[in-house]
């Protein structure tokens, strides 16, 4: 794809597929599944399996203790921070009508699914966390201030309920027209026919299928805002003493964005390394995912440096206590991991077009991102729930005395957190068997709406933009 | 996918250059009406000088009022020049051609305007000079570089460096045109202007380039300047001041404004220009559509602001959510700021005809901005009014006269440079508009004609 005309520029190859070979292809891929595919399945299942053994043991101790499940919180917060968001990028880019997106959207929906497994893994958390009538004095910040009944745990949870809800529901109203090709296919099952809901595709059918996309998406949007406003609220700056820190649920936010895409990367490059998607997924979606990617590690500075500096500024015991326990002192290590491999180097690395305009360059940058992003939040999990109980609610740390210590990762920490990224491994792959990994129908509006034409003396892609 | 622009470039050149080469009535009545109002504004300004800020309505401890509203009101417009012209231009945004100059041209004008608000509320603005030198020279005293009064002047004269050098790149080509199209010292002046200008295929290379180098260049200081005029608040100690976010609040409430700006200025150009074909309610259209996204993120930052300033039910930050909320005449502003910066325009926004409609777009944007306005006002006073401990004198402050005529001076001075701006330059990119009409085309699906656009990459 990336060969050069005359004079240097990127001259795109179309797909090189008609639609009947589209369907064909993708249809055969959903109902046999290869060596490497069935390898994954086994390896990610079986190492779920050993992290559910190492859960099993943890809750034997009890869920009183809430130091002893940091490790497991960060996990559960990575994973809703980088599979629980990737999903939004197939919303975003198609809003922004970005013809590149098409053959990587539903490799981002299926990881809406997965956010069901996600939830899951929540669920225990409400268990560690205390009611807002605990602490000094018997309060507790919480963003639902004093609501005595349910807080946080009942309505933090509806929360996150609804995010589930419209996630999983913008992955399948995506998924509508294929299942519909798959019903009428050879490959038919009963889900297919369930899914499709009587799918003919009339006028009308895509229109509300648009605005289904729009509206589901738009909830799925909402929800992965309110999901990031909720889990850091009630889980990080509730627990630590003086963390008043308003910027701290965009910043998550902002993690988000960029673990989704980060995510999206990896998963792409996976799909076409192993997958043998690579005539669908080639280098414009790496290429153009990198333009934001690297406007997210930017950010990152600059939310992390907002916050710094008005807490630099300040001055008091609780700003002081705060920057010291997460950043500067006993989490100093997993903050300067994070400081380097969610914006140092990957922003550096971005910043050149040779790593950008490749498809390696941004699945290491995004490799690099996902790793960091882990440090980041076990210095921000795994420091919350190392506070004890009688600090919480206080609005400072008593400085006269030494600061929580640092808590790192046991035996069955770890196989806890390789067992919940295994689990969601494997739950992807599982989905992979009900629906294409490539979006057919998008796949064959591309074959229809791109063109390579010559243009003076250039040969450029002509991409139909439909009122 | 808008519609191409249907016109020869002979047409697209006429058209486009009627403000520079001929000057009719409605443009003079304009500017005698500006100038009016910039005068007024003049007035006010001298009689600050003669008595002091005793005209001002400053009462202790509230010593901050119109003026630094004013300034943070008008960098916050600044922001719409790189917001359109910068991010959409690297997003390759084709419906961007014909609102980039008007955008860019806008940031250079409100960082001047903005830069006036607080020389004039020192009250003796020849005095701001210590800022730069030391105010005791025989011991060396020098302006604190940690103090945030020190970061702003070199952050906003950054940012009018950049976006004046923005500026004049993207007018090259277009100075050449009006150089071959006049004589005399104007055809001296545009060919000065004009650098040299031919057209080659180097020139367009080295243009392109510089165009797209300073939208990325400019991008941090975009952003950093709004940060650095809310850290002037937000690393103080001042109850409901004192929040980590605030800069990136301030820099999304600014692009808010400044896009609404834009539209506002978008329709003024159309009526007056009569540039309906260039202006379309395609363009319309797309600026509400991200609208709607501004708002809702600055939105989003507003209810940040206000749930973590009560998370730990603080009473001096409750006391001063309580004086904006539930004492007069700040709940007012809250009720008139939140419906008309949030709820009405985008609820309006939802609808296609709305956005479409260049009238109901026209005075939506003018509410967002005066909802944006009440916005700094109602962090600047009640912050500064709230009655702490070491206060032993305090008041309410009401504006005075002369306040709000200088405001609406700086309104008539944007304006009226804009109009002189239009007088010299073209406000829509000639190059930009006929580029725009090689790259758009149409293919055929089926039996169906779909817009299309060339792409590089």
């Amino acid at each position: 794809m990336a060969n050069n005309g005359h004079n240097g520029h990127h001259v795109p190859e179309a797909l090189g597929l008609t639609p009947a070979e589209i369907t064909a292809d993708q249809v055969s891929r959903v109902v046999s599944s290869g060596p490497k595919y069935r390898t994954a399945l086994i390896l990610s299942g079986a190492l779920f399996a050993l992290g559910i053994v190492g859960f099993v043991i943890r809750a034997l101790e009890g869920f009183d203790d809430r130091s002893i499940w940091g490790y497991y919180a960060a996990t559960m917060v990575w994973l809703l921070t980088t599979a629980g968001a990737a999903p939004l990028s197939a919303f975003a880019f198609r809003m922004t009508k970005a013809n590149w997106r098409k053959p990587m959207v539903r490799a981002a929906e299926i990881w809406g699914a997965v956010t069901i497994y996600i939830f899951l893994l929540l669920i225990p958390m409400y268990f560690m966390i205390p009611s807002s009538q605990t602490g000094a004095d018997s309060f507790r910040p919480t963003i639902w201030f004093h609501a005595s009944w349910g807080a946080p745990h009942l309505w933090s949870a509806m929360g996150m309920l609804g995010f589930i809800l419209a996630a999983a529901c913008f992955f399948w109203i995506t998924t509508v027209p294929d299942h519909a090709v798959l019903r009428d296919s050879d490959a038919s099952r009963s889900w297919n026919r369930r899914l499709a809901i009587r799918w003919r595709g009339t006028s009308t059918q895509w229109q509300i299928l648009q605005v289904g996309i729009i509206l589901f998406g738009t909830f799925f949007f909402m929800g992965l805002f309110t999901a990031h406003f909720l889990v850091p609220s009630d889980f990080a700056l509730a627990l630590v003493p003086g963390w008043k820190d308003a910027i701290f649920p965009a910043y998550h936010m902002l993690t988000a964005l960029q673990g989704g895409l980060a995510t999206l990367i990896v998963t792409m490059y996976v799909m076409r390394r192993w997958g043998g998607l690579s005539d669908y997924i080639k280098m414009e979606p790496f290429w153009a995912l990198t333009k934001p990617l690297i406007a997210t590690c930017f950010l990152w500075f600059y939310f992390w440096w907002c916050a710094f500096i008005v807490y630099w500024f300040g001055r008091s015991d609780g700003e002081i206590g705060v920057l010291r326990y997460i950043q500067f002192e006993t989490y100093r290590p997993f903050f300067l991991a994070g400081f380097l491999l969610c914006f140092l180097i990957p922003g550096i690395l971005l910043i050149a077009n040779p790593v950008r305009k490749s498809i390696i360059g941004p699945t290491i940058v995004s490799l690099i991102i996902l790793v960091g992003l882990f440090f980041d939040r076990i210095r921000i999990y795994v420091a919350s729930f190392g506070v004890p109980n009688d600090e919480v609610g206080h609005h400072a740390f008593d400085l006269s005395h030494a600061l929580p210590a640092m808590i790192l990762p046991d035996a069955i920490d770890i196989m806890m957190i390789v067992g919940a990224i295994s689990g969601a491994v494997f739950v992807y792959l599982l989905v992979t068997r009900l629906v294409p990994p490539i979006s057919m129908w998008e796949m064959k509006e591309d074959v229809l709406l791109r063109v390579i034409r010559p243009l003076l003396r250039g040969t450029y892609t002509l991409i139909g933009k439909p009122r | 996918m808008k519609a191409p622009v249907v016109a020869s470039d002979q047409l697209i050149n006429e058209e486009l250059l009627n403000t520079v080469l001929v000057t009719n009535k409605r443009f003079w009545m304009l500017a005698v009406l500006l100038s009016t109002g910039v005068f007024a504004a003049v007035v006010v300004v001298v009689l600050l000088i003669i008595n002091g800020l005793s005209i001002t309505g400053f009462n202790r401890p509230v010593m901050w009022g119109f003026y630094i509203t004013n300034f943070v009101f008008w960098i916050g417009i600044s922001h719409a020049g790189v917001m359109i012209s910068a991010i959409l231009r690297l997003s390759q945004a084709e419906w961007r051609r014909p609102v980039t100059r008007a955008a860019e041209v806008l940031t250079v004008f409100s960082l001047l305007t903005a830069m006036m608000n607080p020389l004039i509320h020192t009250g003796r603005p020849w005095r701001t000079i210590y800022w730069l030198f030391p105010y005791d020279f025989a011991r060396g005293i020098w302006p604190d570089i940690r103090s945030p009064f020190v970061w702003d002047p070199s952050a906003v004269f950054t940012y009018l460096t950049g976006s004046t050098a923005f500026v004049f790149i993207a007018l090259v080509p277009d100075f050449a045109v009006i150089r071959d199209r006049t004589t005399g010292w104007r055809h001296v002046v545009y060919g000065a202007l004009a650098l040299g200008w031919r057209g080659t295929p180097r020139q367009w290379k080295l243009q392109i380039v510089a165009g797209v180098l300073l939208s990325a260049i400019i991008l941090p200081v975009f952003v950093s300047v709004h940060s650095i005029v809310s850290w002037d608040f937000a690393v103080a100690l001042v109850p409901a001041w004192h929040t980590t976010i605030f800069a990136p609040y301030f820099v999304i409430g600014a692009v808010h404004s400044g896009v609404s700006a834009v539209i506002t200025m978008m329709a003024a150009m159309r009526w007056l220009f009569k540039w309906d074909n260039y202006i379309t309610p395609d363009h319309f259209d797309s600026l509400g559509r991200l609208l709607i996204v501004v708002a809702s993120a600055w939105f989003y930052f507003t209810l940040l602001e206000l749930f973590f300033s009560i998370f730990y039910v603080e009473s001096h930050e409750i006391a001063v959510w309580d004086l904006r909320f539930f004492q007069w005449p700040y709940n007012l502003m809250v009720i008139v700021f939140v419906f008309t910066g949030y709820i009405f325009p985008v609820g309006l926004w939802l609808s296609k005809r709305v956005r479409r409609n260049i009238v109901a777009m026209f005075w939506i944007s003018i509410f967002v901005n005066i909802a944006m306005w009440l916005e700094r006002f109602l962090i600047i006073v009640p912050g500064l009014q709230y009655k702490q401990a070491a206060t032993f004198s305090w008041g309410s402050y009401m504006p005075s006269a002369a306040e709000g005529i200088f405001v609406l001076g700086t309104f008539c001075f944007v304006g009226l440079l804009l109009l002189i701006f239009s007088k010299f330059f073209p406000l829509i990119p000639l190059f930009d508009i006929k580029e725009g009409k090689v790259l758009t085309t149409e293919i055929q699906v089926g039996r169906v004609g779909v817009p299309a656009v060339y792409r590089e990459e």
